[in-house]
């Protein structure tokens, strides 16, 4: 009754290629080259060319010393610090989603988003992975510090190091104002407070008063550099849309910029640092 | 010539610096608010008008030049009396002619900008158009360059198309030994003016951008105001050691306090980093609770870091009958203010 599907069946069988040939069929064909410019990466050439010829992995060395993927030696403390920072990337942008900056809403909308909000959990996520950030990247410098490896030729890594970690300090610290609660307004107001005795720009710091002009001051409580912070003279609305820009867009942009000259130079310095 | 550049240069800095010194003094003047924020405009303002007097001051040198050479090449020209014969300045001509042609329609552009921001300036707030005309500068002098470039080709072409030495053959002598000035402008001269015109392109782009400071400076803040009516002094009980009224807590930051003497009105804002203390009855006094400072009701701080006492604000009587505090007026106790009238409202009740 089927006989002649059976054996259109069988035909297909015996002509069907081979995964082999699949395989070779897609990668020499144009939007493989297109894209990837070398071969399927299975000869050791293919390898190095894969990581060489894509943006993203070019950042990381071809091939790594032995002591530079021991757990033992490095901790993996950077490699959780950047994984800890895509991981913010990530649940923060989807946070921006229902988060609005404004006096009115900033709070309900952090409540919504445990409550009213499906995967409450994406808060805890990114709340979470900051505080592990801020603790992996200062493990992560200490366990610089205690191979050596901030010394020559990596002594300007660690100065992006340090830059990082001031970076990561004002994340965590631009973030910690949103969620608009009694906590964030005053761990704000005391920790922008401080700024008001920067030296030369805060108008109660070391400096600023010998800044006038004909008897005129020029650093205020109205022009110094605590002002500039709040956008006002206190902690309000305007700050935290000044904070929500600098922690969403600024201090994220730049960090990252940071992060692959960080890791560039790690490759460039000689790769990671091994025992002597 | 090329010795004494670096001569030159720096004499002409030094002349415009002179030039713009007293102008940036006066500009300090004009910003009656003298804040940071005019302090870094003036700056930018020097920065700029240096520029320009900068760049009018080459241009207007190599027009002296040029026409100096012109009328010595064409005495040489008459006095060899020679058949003047032309360089061959095809190629060069239609690439000056282009990439200046180029130029001058970026320049119209820019300038035409430039007349936009400077007519829209007028009218402006002050300190919008202070930075209007901080903006039109910068573009002014991006026009002024690329007018200097065209002024360049322009010397180039000259140099090519200009009579040629007469006989004998060019190739057997020396420019200076016949007699001839040197060339105004060489490829050597060309470049180099060419970097210091990129240096200067590159100062007014970072003077552009050191603006974008002053954006972080509203000129109207959203706060409440600093002076303000509180209400009839009846309204306001009051006891032998004081009573703490905290209608203004919220809105005004300040604590108006009535005692069988009169009124005294004391800042909420914690001496230690800005907390809001509590009123605690019970304990008669004011307590912190970020980091435990303490204060009398007087407003002398007696536990937790806080430095020195609360600041009292200025308290008068209204015309009206009313109270009116103004907090732009702080009397500080380790300062010796707190008996200065205003810092305290003579009422019995
Ligand atoms: C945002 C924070 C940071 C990230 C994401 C990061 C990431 C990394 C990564 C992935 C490595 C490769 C080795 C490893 O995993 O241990 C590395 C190496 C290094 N980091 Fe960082 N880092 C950060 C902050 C810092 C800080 C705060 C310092 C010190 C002040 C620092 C100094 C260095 C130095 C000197 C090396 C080379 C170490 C070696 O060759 O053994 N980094 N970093
Ligand atoms: S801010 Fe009041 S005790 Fe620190």
């Amino acid at each position: 009754m089927f006989e002649g599907l059976k054996k259109k069946i069988e035909e297909m069988r015996a002509h069907r290629p081979s995964p082999e040939a699949v395989k070779n069929a897609i990668a020499e064909g144009q939007i493989w080259k297109s894209i990837f410019r070398h071969g399927y990466p299975d000869t050791p050439r293919n390898r190095i060319m894969a990581v060489l010829s894509n943006v993203f992995l070019h950042l990381h060395p071809v091939k790594a010393r032995h002591s530079g993927v021991k757990m033992s030696y490095t901790w993996c403390m950077g490699g959780l610090s950047f994984f800890l920072f895509l991981n913010l990337t990530v649940t923060g942008v989807l946070l921006m989603f229902y988060y609005r900056p404004t006096a009115e809403y900033a709070y309900y909308d952090i409540v919504a988003l445990r409550e009213a909000v499906p995967l409450g959990i994406m808060r805890e996520l990114h709340r979470w992975g900051a505080h592990a950030m801020v603790i992996t990247v200062w493990l992560h410098m200490f366990r610089v510090f205690m191979t050596g490896s901030y010394k020559p030729p990596r002594e300007f890594n660690w100065v992006i190091g340090v830059v990082l970690l001031v970076l990561t300090l004002l994340l965590s610290f631009t973030g910690y104002l949103l969620p608009w609660d009694q906590l964030a307004m005053w761990a704000i107001t005391v920790g922008t407070n401080m700024a008001r005795a920067t030296p030369f720009l805060g108008y109660e710091g070391p400096g600023a008063s010998m800044l006038q002009v004909g008897g005129v001051k020029l650093v205020t409580g109205g022009s110094d550099i605590h002002f500039a912070l709040l956008g006002g003279h206190f902690v309000s609305e305007a700050t935290l849309l000044r904070f929500y820009v600098l922690h969403c867009v600024f201090i994220p942009l730049v960090a990252a910029t940071l992060m692959a000259v960080h890791f560039w130079r790690v490759r460039k310095d000689g790769g990671i640092s091994g025992p002597l | 010539m090329t010795s004494s550049r670096g001569g030159q240069y720096g004499s002409s800095f030094l002349l415009a610096l002179a030039l713009a010194f007293p102008a940036a003094a006066e500009a300090a003047d004009w910003a009656g608010t003298a804040s940071f924020s005019s302090a870094i405009i003036t700056l930018g303002i020097a920065g700029f008008g240096l520029l320009a007097l900068y760049v009018a001051y080459l241009t207007v040198r190599f027009l002296i030049g040029a026409w100096k050479e012109s009328k010595a090449a064409q005495k040489e020209a008459a006095a060899h009396a020679a058949p003047v014969e032309k360089k061959d300045g095809k190629a060069l001509l239609g690439a000056a002619l282009g990439l200046g042609s180029l130029y001058a329609v970026m320049a119209m552009g820019i300038l035409f900008i430039v007349s936009l921001f400077v007519l829209q300036g007028i009218g402006l707030s002050f300190t919008e158009s202070l930075s209007q005309v901080l903006i039109a500068a910068g573009f002014a002098g991006f026009a002024l360059l690329f007018l200097y470039i065209i002024y360049l080709l322009a010397a180039m072409l000259w140099n090519a198309v200009r009579p040629a030495k007469a006989a004998p053959a060019a190739s057997e002598v020396a420019p200076a030994a016949a007699g001839l000035p040197a060339p105004t402008v060489t490829r050597r001269s060309f470049l180099s003016l060419l970097g210091w015109a990129w240096v200067a392109f590159t100062a007014a782009s970072l003077g552009a951008l050191s603006t974008v400071l002053r954006f972080f400076f509203p000129n109207v803040t959203f706060e409440p105001p600093l002076k303000f009516k509180a209400g009839f002094p009846d309204t306001y009980a009051f006891s032998a050691t004081g009573m703490v009224d905290e209608r203004y807590k919220d809105s005004h930051r300040c604590w108006i306090i009535r005692n069988t003497e009169g009124f005294y009105v004391l800042s909420t804002i914690c001496t230690h980093l800005g907390c809001t203390p509590n009123w605690l009855l019970a304990d008669q006094k004011f307590k912190c609770p970020c980091h435990g400072s303490g204060f009398y009701i007087t407003g002398i701080n007696f536990e937790g870091p806080a430095p020195r006492p609360l600041p009292r604000y200025n308290i008068i009587l209204s015309d009206d009958g009313q109270l009116q505090i103004d907090e732009g007026i702080q009397y500080q106790y380790e300062l010796g203010q707190w008996g200065l009238p205003g810092s305290f409202l003579d009422y019995k009740g």
